[in-house]
């Protein structure tokens, strides 16, 4: 059982990864508190169901759709909303972003109703075995899809200009405006993309997951713990701490309680916050 | 060089006080006790629906909180997102207190507020020592709610869980209930003008002034001799306790609590609205916040009966309006004005 | 100065009312005390959480019960008094429904509140009806403590979770045991819930039932209903090896449970489950093949019972409102639906009308005394338990002693009621196919 519980740590940690991409570019850059995470997450779970209803096509084909969409959308709130609150106190900014949710999140429930949808693929009903230890098809995939999700970003982030520019608007946002970098557009982009990649991860958790007006929730506050034990803007940080939280839930689940499994999770955000604010998984820096 | 001239003790700190209502001249001061009267008497004198009152009560309790919000958050810059947690902790303690060992929740309430300020302090102090920069502090605080919420979800033993627990109800003001619901408003009134005279009163003293000089800048503060450690935790533990005495009061009045109902992040949130609407850094902040937002929720919700989540998401799209174009609150619209700054303490 | 005339002449004015009052009393009430006016109408407020985590079934209660408040009206009435229907929304939180309920008091003036799918809310609720002398009705809270306070304004028709844990006992002993082969005190018994206040508290009577009879229960898991992954909970039950699982969780958690049982073959002889476990998103989720055999206990999902156990009446009305209430949702008119239907029908077609008859009143005392009056045997409600109400000298007042859970079953992609087979449209059948199998 050890086995079994672990792997699947590791599964539900890639998740946690996954999900935590997307924010990790906007809490990483823009440094702002968005709650707005699950609602945006819901989103992308009720495109790719009406992408789906629509096209009649597997759900996995819907990504280019959901991403760009997603992205489009994120990079309007943040031009329209976000950037109008930038300068100002953080907590205005949460405010904003906690008044996305509850319109997002209310819109959802107005129009479509509170009934949970799900959508099939071709390899839902797959799962791969090795000695015992059984992962789904459709996790295995989304792990996949983590990986390239992460991997892609890495590379983005360290080997082009763009991504460079990001980088040192995350790190110094008043030295990066110094040397001439637009941090306007980079906070654009950058939110826009973070909110691509959340499409990305809605519509590979959808399967698992379904469609409902609160299926974003869950995820929302597990993306905030994967970005702070990384590291803001810390890639490598945010993997390794996406699998640490995985791990650590389902072990904690199976031998000590299973009730107080998502507490633990937070309990350790905040020793984290209190005693290794600039994350576990990256070496020291100054945070303040 | 010229020779300054030394002033006494007393002399400095009328110079450093700010000045305070008297400034604002006597009109105003009658049609604040004019309205304290009205609200005294309103209950009493009128055949007024309970359901008013009722909003009136439930807007006392945001007031209060987001007032003890505006302490910790609007004084001191530490905007905490999890004032829920100590709301909780009064609202619980005071009720097990009650139901299990008999013991009148008027004690209650101390014991809770005792609790939360010993969370507040062992929690706070980590949490200030390595100063954090605002955006953590507010996560840590997130973390804390959903912890202390999970907590007493879990210890369904100790502490009836998710299906929470009806406080019994014996009609004995010494156990802090009434049978005419109207005593729970002027409870709550007085609740309320505590809270809001412990925050005026903050301001003007020299506690307050440290909070604000932390707030404003914390490096300048140190230099200038202020510790800064004391001044925010002394405002986190202020604004947990007056946050608990509110849940003690919640809990008798609803005479009933549950996890969601006293300390779900939904009301930690809604106490900062409540507060930056109102104009954070003015002590009646969260009194005119809880005076817009809880008639306007209440509104929405009778208005949109028909059609589930418009009234909310209409909430949310007036929330976003007011951050975007009040980000100061409508207090804060007053900032400007010399005379008016200083009645509300800005 | 000008204050205090002002206040002298309100005095006065208040005492010429006083006068005037007391004088039309003298003249009105002795004559009114030998034939009181028939009310003009009967205010009924309709208070359940259309927004919020509990918005997908607590919308399916207030139709249901939206549904008869309107046949009735369109069928004169109660004995000729039109219905005036009021809707609230307690937001699936307890403080807003308390709210609502003061404000569908004061301000649209009801006599009763039919509520409240959730427990936590009927508890904030209760107070405020008892105190404004207004009855609370009931139709979906089934947690034993809502009560406990012993409201006298409190009637509740549905079963609470010890009939869940009741008729989960019966199926288990009368035919699950024998149609396994083994004896019921031998079955390996696993029960999970999630730790939401429904689940737990159908969780816990299971088990303390189970227990106290001797059951072997080899399994009691809670899971936190946060919870982003079942694989744990799944692994434990699987290793505990057992027979029957008996199941409470919330309707997302239903879906993640039986994909998570799936991918990791954990295979049962039984699965009783409830909520999210009988709801169509299921049966959508998996497909008739990949639900059938899985058991449901709860109140009975309309659609799926057998009406010939009916009144004949009562089951062409169940019926007429089970096809209204599938074209108006778009679903079928599954347990919740039931709830608000069966609750609002005894109200409407039996106590509104007594107390209309005997006291000529809708006030809490007259609703009282002719819901203790109500004896309506198994077969006469929608729901096909009969009604009778505690009286205030027992321990639990209000509640309906002639409430049962029901057993159902996903057979061929419908959901049937199969146990106790008064109420069956087909028997059961065990054990359910194995993954490998499906």
């Amino acid at each position: 059982m050890f086995g079994s519980a672990l792997i699947s740590g590791l599964v539900i940690g890639g998740f946690y990864s996954l999900v935590g991409a997307g924010l990790n570019l906007i809490f990483g850059v823009i440094k702002i508190i968005n709650f707005a995470q699950g609602a945006m997450l819901t989103i992308g779970a009720y495109l790719t169901y009406w992408f789906v209803i629509t096209t009649k096509l597997d759900p996995y084909l819907a990504l280019p759709f959901v991403a760009i969409t997603l992205a489009l959308f994120g990079f309007i709130i943040q031009k329209t909303l976000i950037n109008r609150v930038l300068g100002q106190e953080r907590t205005s900014q949460l405010l904003i972003t906690f008044g996305i949710a509850l319109a997002i999140q209310n819109t959802t429930l107005a129009l479509w109703g509170p009934d949970i949808r799900s959508v099939n693929t071709f390899i839902s009903d797959k799962t791969f075995e090795v000695s015992g230890i059984r992962v789904g098809a459709t996790a295995a995939m989304a792990l996949l899809g983590a990986l390239i999700v992460l991997l892609g970003l890495f590379l983005f982030l360290s080997h082009t200009r763009l991504g460079t520019a990001i980088r040192a608007v995350a790190q110094q946002s008043d030295s990066a405006l110094l040397s001439g970098i637009d941090v306007k557009k980079v906070y654009a982009i950058a939110f826009a993309l973070g909110s691509g990649l959340v499409g990305v991860a809605a519509v590979l958790i959808v399967p698992i997951y379904d469609v409902y007006p609160l299926v974003g929730e869950h995820f929302g506050i597990i993306a905030f713990i994967v970005v702070v034990l990384g590291g803001l803007g810390n890639i490598q940080g945010a993997a390794i701490a996406g699998v640490f939280l995985g791990v650590v839930q389902n072990l904690f689940a199976v031998y000590v309680s299973d009730a107080l499994s998502t507490a633990i999770l937070f309990f350790i955000f905040l020793i984290t916050l209190l005693f290794r604010p600039q994350g576990i998984f990256v070496r020291k820096m100054r945070v303040s | 060089m010229s020779t300054t001239k030394t002033i006494t003790e007393s002399e400095r700190a009328e110079i450093l006080r700010p000045p305070g209502l008297r400034l604002a001249g006597v009109p105003v001061f009658i049609a604040m006790a004019a309205i304290l009267v009205v609200m005294l008497a309103a209950p009493v004198l009128t055949d007024i629906r309970f359901y008013y009152l009722q909003v009136t009560i439930m807007i006392f309790f945001y007031a209060t909180l987001g007032t003890a919000w505006g302490i910790v958050g609007g004084y001191c810059g530490q905007h905490s997102i999890g004032q829920a947690a100590f709301v909780g902790i009064g609202a619980y303690t005071s009720t097990l207190l009650y139901m299990k060992k008999d013991i009148s929740p008027w004690i209650g309430l101390f014991a809770g507020m005792l609790l939360a300020a010993v969370v507040a302090l062992i929690i706070g102090y980590p949490l200030f020592r390595y100063g954090l920069r605002g955006d953590y502090f507010a996560l840590g605080t997130v973390a804390l709610g959903l912890i202390i919420y999970e907590l007493t979800n879990s210890f369904s033993g100790l502490t009836g869980g998710s299906q929470g627990i009806p406080l019994k109800y014996e009609n004995n003001p010494w156990n802090f209930q009434f049978q005419d619901r109207k005593y729970y408003y002027y409870i709550g009134f007085i609740l309320w003008l505590v809270t809001i005279s412990i925050s005026y009163r903050l301001r003007r003293s020299r506690r307050g002034f440290e909070m604000l000089a932390v707030r404003d800048d914390e490096i300048a503060a140190s230099r200038g001799g202020i510790s800064i450690m004391r001044a925010k935790l002394s405002a986190f533990v202020i604004g947990a306790v007056i946050s608990a005495a509110a849940g003690t009061f919640f809990a008798q009045f609803l005479l009933f609590i549950d996890p969601g109902t006293v300390m779900s992040l939904e009301i930690s949130v809604q106490v900062i609205l409540v507060a930056v609407l109102g104009g954070m850094n003015s002590y009646l902040g969260g009194t005119v916040g809880a005076i817009i937002l809880v008639p306007l929720s209440q509104f929405l919700s009778s208005r949109f009966t028909q059609s589930p989540g418009a009234d909310v998401a209409v909430y949310g799209l007036i929330l976003i309006f007011l951050v975007i174009f009040m980000p100061n609150g409508i207090l804060g619209l007053l900032r400007k004005s010399p005379r008016w700054r200083k009645v509300i303490g800005w | 100065m000008l204050r205090k005339v002002i206040t002298v002449k309100s005095k006065v004015s208040r005492i010429f009312a006083l006068i005037a009052v007391i004088a039309l009393a003298f003249t009105v009430v002795p004559s009114s005390m030998a034939a009181s006016a028939k009310p003009k109408e009967v205010r009924i407020g309709l208070l359940f959480p259309t927004t919020g985590a509990f918005a997908l079934l607590g919308t399916d209660q207030m139709t249901g019960a939206e549904m008869v408040l309107k046949w009735a009206n369109a069928n004169g009435g109660i004995n000729g008094v039109p219905i005036k229907i009021f809707y609230g929304d307690s937001k699936s939180n307890a403080a807003e429904g308390a709210t609502a309920a003061q404000r569908m008091i004061d301000n649209d003036k009801v006599d009763i509140i039919i509520g409240s799918y959730s427990s936590g809310i009927a508890q904030a609720v209760m107070p405020v009806a008892q105190r404004n002398n207004v009855i609370l009705w009931e139709v979906g809270a089934v947690s034993p403590t809502v009560n406990s306070q012993g409201y006298s304004n409190f009637l509740r028709t549905v079963g609470v979770s010890k009939t869940y844990a009741a008729a989960d006992y019966d199926f288990v002993t009368k035919f699950l045991a024998k149609k396994l082969g083994k004896k019921a005190t031998d079955l390996r018994i696993a029960i999970a819930n999630n730790n939401g206040a429904f689940a737990s508290s159908v969780g816990d009577a299971v088990n303390t039932l189970f227990l106290s009879k001797g059951l072997n229960v080899v399994a009691k898991e809670v899971y936190p209903s946060t919870s982003t992954d079942l694989t744990p909970l799944v692994l434990k039950l699987k290793a505990a090896t057992p027979d029957v699982l008996f199941l409470t969780p919330d309707a997302p958690d239903s879906l993640l449970f039986w994909k998570t049982a799936k991918t990791q073959d954990f295979n049962l002889s039984a699965l009783v489950g409830s909520s999210g476990i009988g709801g169509a998103g299921f049966v959508a989720a998996f497909g008739a093949t990949g639900v059938e055999g899985v058991y449901d206990v709860e109140a009975p999902a309309l659609a799926s019972m057998n009406t010939s156990g009916l009144k004949p009446r009562v089951a062409d009305l169940t019926a007429q409102w089970v096809k209204e209430f599938a074209t108006a949702m778009g679903h079928p008119c599954a347990v919740h639906c039931g709830d608000g239907i069966g609750g609002a029908y005894t109200l409407v077609t039996d106590v509104l009308p007594r107390a209309l008859r005997s006291s000529n009143s809708f006030s809490a005392a007259a609703i009282i005394t002719s819901a203790s009056k109500t004896n309506i045997q198994d077969g006469g409600t929608p729901q096909g338990f009969g009604v009778q109400f505690t009286g205030t000298n027992s321990a639990t007042v209000g509640e309906n002693i002639k409430a049962k859970s029901v057993i159902m079953q996903w057979q061929g992609g419908a959901l049937k009621v199969v146990w106790p087979a008064s109420l069956s449209t087909s028997t059961p059948f065990a054990p359910m196919k194995t993954w490998d199998q499906r």
